[in-house]
């Protein structure tokens, strides 16, 4: 149990470096919230509804073991490779598979961008 | 150290029809314990709108969802005052044939346009609903802009808000919302309510002529209960205590579409406040407004168009976001899952509410380019952005599997009224077939009123308090 709760905290952190890295400008990626950020998103995991919180496990463990797809799990690949195993998951026509897409993009995008506006605010103060 | 384990009124959840409760009862004298899941926290423990909010004071994160196609995300406050702490505080009243046909369709009694005119004014009078006293947000005054270029009716929403005096009529107004922690829950303190917070009651059940809770800090005892915990904490409790006639099996909400719009000037401001204006046209079937716009809510909203998600961060201040707020006549239910904790929510949409959609974000998107829009972004997945001339690109019927709904509005999910078919609780809240057992909430509403339903949730809550205390 414990070896397939560091699977999902690692595919779970791969998934929001590699979302940090096409989602946000080159200037602010240089700026390190990345683990912020997956502690954010990791907690909110938490948070769900406990109905919830298995199905989106388990479709990350999959995701994950989609990648041997192009030998090797998703936490374990090169960015161009994860970039397109997202892009397929993104356009599947399987509703989970976008779901679990649009749950960890939109984590990502708000918790980053939070932070980069907090920053902001800060140097402004 | 607990306070004593029992109470003569024992009030289940503390948003505004809980905090209304509490608060007259209490200060009629009565023995009245405020029960809340959440944390006590003021209103300025946190930034408003912002991911810190969230996670202090929305249930699970705000990651909360009625699941159907297509799913409607929704948000609930988990804190004492409960939704009064994290909504935008627009108020309206109940419109009168919205009131018209609870009385017709549910047999609801006393509860006519006349019947709740006191209780719509002592409620404005103590959250002090007003306009807004300087200059509207620009984001604001573009759909106002666009809209009366079309011909089209756009009011300013007055708001529970205590506003500064400030001498720069140009600047946002300042001031303070007017939640329930900030307005009911202190008079209900002084009247010597007692307040136990990070309480959750997991079941209830009579026991002799008693109501026992049993919560996870252990049991409390109380004579009669009101239970406040909205549309869905409610009927999850009732269902999980065997209760379960006409309980959560009519679950309405406000399914509301969001577009973003881009402009060649600047509409947005880290300090733009919350936008006022809204378009109701084409109410009750649907109706437009202006969210907030905040660089977080706007990239989340990009999700959609990542191809355009560097437009947000060059652009972001003539960015704001707007929605397209439907009248559904779909239905959802509330049911409790064996060996869960949480309510399983669902929700359908009809054909009918597809198209209202679709008609909605496609006149939203004429206004927003009547009033200078160079771009829009609608929230539908792999749809591309609008230009101008293309609004009719827009599917007649949205399709359910690329639109992405949310609400912040939910209700009927123990609806009141006398016509034993379609009700939970009768006309003043009481659950039929049970004794000293009321429901104070959101839930109770009828049908979706098709305006922010804070105003009709705080009016009822006091007529119906004001009746158990023979003073109606």
């Amino acid at each position: 149990m414990i070896a397939m709760t560091k699977l999902f905290n690692s595919t779970a952190s791969a998934l929001c470096y590699s979302i940090i890295y096409d989602r946000t400008p080159t200037e602010e990626t240089r700026e390190f919230y990345h683990n912020d950020v997956v502690r954010f998103v990791l907690e909110q995991h938490r948070r769900m509804p406990d109905y919830l919180q298995f199905p989106i496990w388990l479709l990350t463990v999959i995701f994950d073991c989609w990648g041997w797809l192009n030998a090797s799990p998703f936490h374990r690949q090169p960015h161009q490779l994860r970039r397109q195993q997202i892009e397929a998951w993104k356009n599947s026509p399987f509703s989970p598979c976008r779901d679990l897409m649009r749950f960890y993009e939109s984590l990502v995008v708000l918790c980053w961008q939070s932070l980069v506006n907090s920053n902001q605010c800060d140097r402004h103060v | 150290m607990f306070e004593p384990q029992s109470c003569e009124i024992a009030v289940i959840g503390s948003g505004p029809g809980g905090a209304i409760t509490a608060c007259l009862l209490a200060e009629a004298g009565r023995d009245v314990l405020l029960i809340e899941e959440g944390a006590f926290l003021p209103l300025e423990s946190c930034a408003p709108f912002s991911q810190e909010e969230m996670v202090q004071k929305y249930r699970h994160g705000g990651l909360t969802a009625a699941l159907g196609t297509p799913k409607v995300q929704y948000v609930e406050g988990r804190c004492v005052g409960g939704g009064s702490e994290i909504n935008s505080g627009l108020y309206h009243r109940t419109p009168p044939q919205v009131l018209e046909r609870w009385r017709t369709e549910f047999q609801v009694e006393g509860l006519g346009d006349a019947d709740l005119l006191p209780h719509f004014q002592a409620c404005e009078e103590a959250v002090t609903v007003c306009p807004l006293p300087g200059k509207p947000p620009a984001a604001s005054l573009k759909l106002h802009q666009g809209a009366i270029k079309l011909g089209w009716e756009s009011l300013e929403v007055p708001r529970w808000f205590r506003y500064e005096t400030q001498d720069d009529p140009n600047l946002p107004p300042k001031g303070k919302r007017q939640s329930m922690t900030k307005t009911f829950i202190p008079r209900a303190l002084r009247a010597g309510c007692r307040l136990r917070s990070e309480t959750r009651i997991n079941r209830i059940g009579r026991r002799g002529q008693k109501w026992t809770l049993w919560a996870n800090t252990g049991e409390i005892e109380a004579e009669t209960v009101f239970i406040c915990g909205g549309a869905i904490q409610t009927p999850a409790l009732l269902r999980r205590s065997g209760i379960t006639e006409n309980i959560g099996n009519s679950l309405q909400l406000h399914p509301t579409v969001k577009a973003i719009a881009q402009f060649s000037e600047p509409v947005n401001a880290l300090d733009m406040g919350v936008p006022v204006h809204q378009v109701k046209e084409f109410a009750p079937r649907f109706s437009f407004g202006c969210s907030i716009s905040s660089p977080p809510y706007l990239s989340v909203g990009m999700v959609d168009h990542p191809e355009y998600m560097g437009e947000v961060h060059r652009h972001w201040e003539n960015m704001a976001i707007y929605y397209a707020m439907i009248t559904a006549s779909g239905r959802g239910s509330v049911r409790t899952l064996p060996g869960f904790r949480d309510p399983l929510v669902r929700y359908r949409l009809t054909g009918e509410d597809l198209r209202d959609l679709g008609d909605g974000l496609r006149k939203l998107s004429q206004l927003l380019f009547e009033a200078g829009a160079i771009a829009v972004y609608p929230s539908l997945s792999g749809f591309g952005r609008l230009k101008g001339d293309d609004g009719d690109r827009i599917p007649e019927i949205l399709p359910a599997a690329s639109t992405n709904l949310m609400t912040v509005h939910l209700f009927s999910s123990c609806p009141m009224g006398e016509n034993r078919r379609l009700c939970a609780v009768d006309s003043f809240g009481k659950i039929h077939g049970f004794d000293n057992l009321y429901i104070a909430d959101g839930s109770l509403l009828c049908t979706a009123p098709g305006v922010n339903p804070q105003g009709s949730i705080m009016a009822i809550a006091r007529r119906n308090a004001l009746k158990f205390l023979d003073q109606l």
